[in-house]
């Protein structure tokens, strides 16, 4: 079966693309923009152009266009900083541009924190496309038709909430175009090739997330996953981080046979630089970290030197600032801000993601040029230290985690100078609270009031995934 | 009518636009400092001591009870404290285990609903669309043998008002019982148990103005010596011996344990501010309010109404607007203009079943919105619509 798929699909995906008039797989064959990337500046003077001409939340905050300015930078200069509270505050009509809304999907995510919700126009469902072919060729090797396993987060449903959208068959959308004599209907076949590509081209299972069991599952259910991964084989691992990380440590301690997963990746969340070996050794593959969001789809991602994320350049800008919105130097710290050249229906210029992370203009040991990303958190997730440095998601996470018999570990900073840790033990030890407590405060600095507890599993948010920092970078 | 109303509700000061009454309501000022009054410095047990701080609490705790017992047209021994409407419904089914056979209509909230489920013969009567609710299988269960009737006073989802006194005259001549969810009416339309000869109101102080963690079944006497007490404990007991113990008299042998008296004394304070206006102003008021809410509805080019559009309706509407899921649509009237609205089901899933109805959006009144609240959350709507449904 896995046979006949791998034949069948790059096939079916083409000629997909071609009966719903795509041009995605094209768009998925990266372009290398001259060094300068002054080709970058025109597809952002058609943004700009468009946002400022149709968009009511633009129209004042974009000048008219000048021909005179040509770099990105001096572009992106004149443009103020895009906040969620900005698109929230104008959504729908004040930030779509008034095309015909029949075409529009609204990508919506779920969970208590992410509240957004973005259009796209089908120009744009293309090039998400487009970047997610990219993303899983560039970083990992995925063919379409090849095995893959997913572990999304659990989404808790209460009773009195709504159903999740229903995932509709390929066979079933196919019948119901026949009955309805919409075979040859625009709008059918693009969502006909949206279902075959999800379903038959991505040759995809999806695993369901720990649920009640929180973090730290018992062994028995962990086994569950270890055996559904030596049966299914997949050649790509895909799933939040804390569960690769919690299946990793269960196969490491439970002295069975590594698995051979050439590919893995994390969905949703982040996997630490600490946390990559642990990984690698116990899946029997290499981690590939890439980078995308609802907004957006797949921004960036790792090349085979896996130092930083290479910027799908041809469909993003990504820069980093400071609090007032200038560019900080390369490798310096400070929030992600993204332009999406290839979204005209809902623009987001310069569009603050709610990340943290460093760029590397210098060019990759793998011959490309173009900008590299690292991101290292969430912004909401920092802690500001004494001197006013930020301790972001990974150094909290990697520091916790290198504790004597600290399995993992969640920081909540209470006050400015109070943190309380709830952390899980390492299996059959047991965590000295005072001595955890003790090495925190010498780590975070200053004499601050630490507050340990311990737990035996960690709870997720109410969108099925797990924060590990509760910083005060953001907090008003 | 003019709005000194709006001012004592101290919430409403950010600027928000609160249309989710029907799940619970703000709270007024007076309810506020009667809260308060017992946390600051009012702080006592009630029933136990004969010291003055107690005798001051329980003083106002039982004024409460007075107090409901005026709003409902019942004795003062025949409201039974619980912890919401929920509680008070499960009072009636624990308490009369062997209940064989009952009836309920399939619009009613899960907490009426599901406590009958497990009565050997639970009888589902059907409404229309508008929430008429099915006279005839009504008929047929009672004479087949309902020993129960239990039905909300107004639906929740669609908006429709029971009537009352038709199901009553029925339910009385086959000798049945009668219990009535008021959760939704009981702030403006509160139902008279002797004048329409309920048996049981169920009710929750946090949907009439007051706290959350207190509510209450009204419950005509004669069936006390029937029920069983479903919690046993202080309070309830008048004596306890190594070998045995008796019961206190009704309504304190329902009312074990110390109970939430905060949130009772608040409750007293929210039905007296209730008592000040009068549930025909308050009521009048309403009226007026949800004609204007469905008319500018009604005006938005793809929205869809569920209940009745003309006759009694109670204070809210839920609706769908095409092409968009309810919970955007919730979604967004939150983050454009801080307008909070509910989506979804509304825990009345055996209705949507029974009607095939997708989640809806819902707006719900009280008497401290005004025709603004209504404008400000239309408009943004209409802008939703605009592209939803082009
Ligand atoms: C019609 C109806 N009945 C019962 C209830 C339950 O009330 P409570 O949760 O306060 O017990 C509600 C609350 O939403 C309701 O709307
Ligand atoms: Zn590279």
């Amino acid at each position: 079966m896995f046979q006949i798929k791998r034949l069948v699909a790059e096939p079916l995906l083409r000629l997909s693309c071609v009966a719903s008039a795509s041009n995605s797989v094209a768009l998925s064959r990266p372009v290398e923009l001259p060094a300068d990337s002054s080709r970058q500046a025109l597809p952002l003077k058609r943004l700009l152009a468009h946002a400022q001409a149709n968009v009511p939340f633009y129209h004042d905050r974009l000048q008219e266009p000048d021909s005179s300015v040509a770099t990105v930078s001096d572009l992106l200069n004149a443009v103020p900083v895009t906040t969620k509270d900005d698109i929230e505050a104008n959504f729908p009509d004040g930030v779509t541009d008034g095309s015909d809304p029949a075409d529009w999907r609204m990508m919506s995510t779920r969970g208590t924190a992410q509240r957004l919700i973005t259009i796209q126009g089908f120009e744009k469902r293309d090039a998400v496309r487009a970047a997610n072919l990219r993303m899983l060729r560039l970083a990992g090797g995925y063919r379409p038709g090849m095995p893959m396993v997913e572990i999304p987060p659990e989404v808790c449903e209460n009773v009195c909430g709504e159903m999740g959208e229903e995932d509709e068959g390929v066979l079933s959308h196919l019948w119901s175009m026949l009955r309805e004599r919409r075979l040859r209907e625009q709008k059918s076949i693009r969502d006909l090739r949206g279902l075959v590509e999800r379903n038959w081209i991505f040759n995809r299972k999806t695993y369901s997330g720990f649920g009640i069991h929180g973090s730290h599952p018992p062994p028995e259910i962990l086994d569950q996953y270890v055996a559904g991964l030596r049966r299914d084989r997949p050649y790509l691992l895909k799933a939040l981080a804390t569960y690769l990380t919690t299946i990793a440590k269960h196969l490491r301690d439970s002295d069975a046979k590594p698995l051979s997963i050439p590919v893995i990746k994390t969905m949703g969340s982040r996997v630490t630089p600490g946390q990559r070996e642990l990984l690698e050794t116990s899946f029997g593959g290499k981690f590939w970290d890439d980078y995308g969001s609802a907004e957006f789809g797949s921004i960036a991602c790792e090349c085979d030197q896996h130092h930083g994320l290479h910027v799908f350049d041809d469909f993003f800008i990504v820069e980093v600032v400071d609090a007032n919105g200038g560019r900080v130097a390369d490798g310096e710290l400070g929030w992600v801000l993204v332009t999406d050249l290839m979204n005209l229906t809902m623009p987001l210029i310069r569009y603050k993601i709610g990340d943290v992370g460093r760029i590397d203009h210098s060019p990759c040991a793998c011959g490309r040029t173009g900008p590299r990303l690292t991101v290292t958190g969430r912004a909401h997730d920092v802690i500001v230290d004494r001197e006013g440095g930020w301790c972001t998601t990974d150094d909290v996470v990697d520091f916790l985690e290198s504790q004597p018999v600290v399995d993992s570990a969640q920081v909540s900073v209470k006050s400015k100078g109070w943190y309380e840790i709830a952390a899980v033990a390492i299996r059959n030890a047991s965590i000295e609270r005072g001595v955890l407590a003790a090495s925190f405060a010498q780590w975070i600095g200053g004499q601050p009031r630490v507050d340990v507890n311990v737990v035996s599993t960690l709870r997720p948010e109410a969108g099925g995934k797990f924060r590990y920092v509760r910083g005060d970078l953001e907090r008003r | 009518m003019s709005e000194p109303w709006r001012d004592d509700f101290p919430a409403l000061a950010d600027g928000m636009v609160y249309l989710d009454s029907a799940a619970t309501t703000l709270k007024p000022q007076p309810v506020i400092d009667a809260v308060r009054w017992f946390l600051e410095g009012g702080t006592a047990a009630v029933h136990r001591a004969v010291h003055a701080k107690s005798v001051a609490a329980t003083d106002r705790f039982e004024a409460t009870r007075e107090a409901l017992a005026r709003w409902f047209g019942a004795d003062t021994d025949e409201v039974v404290f619980s912890r919401g409407a929920t509680e008070a419904i499960n009072l009636v089914r624990r308490g009369l285990p062997s209940l064989g056979h009952v009836a309920v209509t399939v619009m009613e909230h899960h907490s009426n609903f599901v406590p009958w489920m497990d009565v050997p013969r639970c009888d589902r009567i059907s409404v229309d669309t508008d929430g008429n609710v099915n006279e005839q299988e009504l008929k047929e269960s009672l004479a087949a043998g309902a020993q129960l009737v239990a039905v909300t006073h107004q639906s929740n989802v669609l908006g429709a008002v029971t009537d009352l006194r038709m199901i009553s005259e029925l339910v009385q001549k086959q000798n049945a019982a009668l219990l009535v969810d008021a959760a939704q009416s009981a702030s403006h339309d509160p139902p008279q148990l002797h004048d329409l000869k309920l048996d049981f109101i169920a009710c929750s102080a946090h949907k009439m103005l007051g706290p959350s963690g207190a509510g209450a079944l009204i419950v005509d006497r004669k069936w006390y010596p029937k029920m069983r007490p479903s919690l046993l404990g202080g309070h309830m007991v008048e004596q306890v011996h190594l070998d045995g113990w008796t019961m206190q008299s009704p309504p304190h042998s329902f009312e074990a344990g110390t109970p939430a008296i905060e949130s009772v004394i608040g409750w007293g304070a929210a039905v007296n501010y209730l008592q000040q206006l009068g549930p025909d102003a308050i009521a009048d008021r309403l009226a007026t309010l949800t004609d204007y809410l469905l008319q500018r509805l009604g005006a938005i080019p793809g929205l869809n109404l569920v209940g009745p559009v003309s006759g009694r309706r109670g204070p809210l509407a839920a609706f769908h607007l095409e092409g968009m899921e309810a919970t955007a649509v919730a979604r967004i009237v939150s983050q454009r203009d801080q307008i909070c609205v509910r989506s979804g089901y509304h825990c009345a899933q055996p209705l949507h079943e029974h009607l095939s109805m997708a989640p809806t959006v819902r707006a719900s009144l009280q008497l401290y919105n005004n025709e603004q609240d209504i404008d400000r959350f239309c408009s943004v709507l209409d802008s939703v619509a605009k592209i939803a449904c082009m």
